[in-house]
């Protein structure tokens, strides 16, 4: 993987210069070599290896994978798969600390009326669950949980689910000329013409604008209705709201801005079982898991369930309660295996998930 | 007692480690703009070789481009899960400060292009590959790579002119 091997030099000085600088940014990257390559850093140790009885790599590694599909539902993408079943299972509930109203909304009128939205600041608890059905062997390992808080979000899907968006925004003093305007932003977007021949793609384009940083994404846009929506955003100066003009029958919802994730790993040697919980909102959750993209629908005890990821790493994604999005993931189980976990799923002792502290430095990408 | 085919096998890919990390390391930060998660990232991938040679029956062909199609599927995933982290970064407007004027330019604006185009960059102007090593990397039709590549230098162009 050495760089320039196959070097197609050119005499075009743009692309001299690019090649000077991208060698030059390479250059300036520190490599801070791991003397010896560790398989036990990772998600999964050989089984040759000891166990380690600190499990906070394999929550943080097991982690990468989960939050790969948490960017999948929040991102959206063309496929279609049905919407899942969100009926909770009599013995799924435990009480949010806050609830927030349902806000999917249907645009069904061709009338381009602006629509203006709150912040989301609700903070949800979402249910720590661990299964009573657990692959032979595996024992509790390890468990945490955290919040995190972001940027506040509307996400717009189509009918078709044939293209989404999202629009985050946030209070921000925009430093060192970083972000340009939105007149920058969209002559920058729109030298990004499609041509004939593109695949529907991923666009996004990021500006500033008074007390406020803006990023809007589109998965299966185009280039036109991406500027089109990207025109219409606006926020109130405390960044308190946001206004836009919703692409016509697009289905809105503010996303959480405050989440919590709680998790709970097992493992055997080789074998492992990660459950990972997320703070979710009744009503909103048909919708992200409407853009799951090349979700397998299965049926798991009472749930209906999304199966992503392959052997030896697959991944159920499904709706426990109103409140709760879970994501569960294994290393060398069979699908059998991880379908009769994810049927059994029941609530935990949340002392097993206690808080972590430093938030990210443990859990890593789980932080979302 | 270790296994000595284990044993084997890990001297085998130590070996390989060591020759290629740091171009990992690097087609990482190139990849995702971010020099912190790196050494994460990097190591992510060797750890998913690893465990595909292991269980593969046969040698993996070309190691290093399947490393490289796995750095660059990590890194494709990294981006879509942390746009929203990016946003961290305009509150406290981070500055590599041992990058040139003409760098730090070229980064910043490699940061707003697309996933797919800035890799389409980064694999050819850094790594010098063709595009079908490209298409190979990314999956995709050596098609798409030209018109990939057409809309990032034509935005890289307008922006760094």
């Amino acid at each position: 993987m050495n760089h320039n091997a196959n070097d197609t030099t050119t005499a075009d000085p743009f692309e001299v210069r690019l090649r000077r600088d991208l060698n030059g940014i390479a250059a300036s990257t520190p490599t801070g070599q791991r003397n010896r390559f560790d398989p036990a850093l990772g998600t999964l140790a050989l089984a040759e290896r000891p166990p380690r009885h600190n499990a906070s790599y394999l929550l943080a590694a097991a982690a990468v994978a989960a939050l790969t599909v948490t960017g999948l539902v929040a991102i959206s993408s063309r496929s279609t798969p049905e919407p899942a079943a969100t009926a909770p299972p009599a013995s799924a509930t435990l009480p949010a600390t806050t609830s927030a109203p349902d806000s999917t909304t249907s645009v069904a009128n061709d009338a381009q009326t602006p629509i203006t939205v709150a912040a989301n600041n609700a903070v949800i608890e979402p249910t720590l669950l661990t299964t009573s059905n657990l692959p032979s062997g595996l024992i509790l390992e390890d468990g945490g949980s955290t919040a995190s808080s972001g940027a506040a979000e509307v996400e717009l899907v189509t009918p078709d689910n044939s293209a989404s968006y999202r629009i985050l925004w946030q209070a921000a003093t925009c430093i060192g000329g970083s972000f340009s305007s939105r007149a920058d932003a969209l002559d920058a977007l729109a030298a990004q013409q499609d041509s004939p021949t593109d695949e529907p793609r991923d666009l996004y384009v990021e500006w500033c604008e008074g007390p406020n940083y803006f990023a809007v994404y589109g998965t299966g846009s185009t280039t036109d209705g991406l500027v089109t929506l990207v025109s219409t955003v606006t926020a109130a100066a405390d960044s308190s709201e946001l206004t836009f003009v919703p692409p016509v029958g697009t289905q809105y919802r503010s996303e959480l801005v405050n989440r919590t994730w709680s998790a709970l790993a097992y493992r055997d040697g080789d074998r492992s079982l990660l459950i990972k919980v997320t703070s979710a909102i009744s009503g909103q959750i048909p919708l992200s898991l409407a853009q799951v993209p090349d979700g397998q629908t299965l049926s798991v005890g009472p749930f209906t369930a999304y199966r992503m990821g392959e052997q030896p790493s697959p991944q159920l994604l499904l709706v426990y309660d109103d409140n709760t999005l879970v994501f569960i993931s294994g290393d060398n189980l069979t699908d059998q295996e991880l379908a009769d976990a994810a049927a059994a799923l029941q609530p935990a002792d949340p002392a097993l998930a206690p808080p972590v502290s430093g938030n990210c430095e443990t859990f890593g990408a789980m932080c979302g | 007692m270790p296994d000595p085919e284990f044993e084997l096998v890990d001297a085998r890919f130590q070996h390989f480690y060591d020759d290629q990390y740091a171009s990992a390391v690097r087609l990482v930060r190139m990849l995702t703009g971010d020099s912190d998660i790196a050494d994460d990232l990097a190591q992510d991938a060797f750890l998913r070789v690893y465990r595909y040679a292991q269980g593969a029956n046969a040698p993996i062909e070309n190691p290093a481009a399947f490393l490289r199609t796995t750095v660059t599927n990590l890194c494709r995933s990294w981006h879509r899960t942390q746009r929203s982290s990016q946003l961290r970064m305009v509150r406290h407007g981070a500055v590599d400060d041992t990058l040139t004027d003409s760098e730090r330019e070229l980064d910043h604006t490699l940061r707003r292009l697309p996933h797919d185009q800035r890799a389409v960059i980064v694999l050819r102007y850094w790594l010098g590959l063709s595009e079908a090593e490209i298409a190979t990397s990314l999956d995709c039709r050596p098609g798409t790579v030209k018109s990939r590549h057409a809309r990032a230098i034509r935005t890289l162009r307008k922006e760094l002119s």
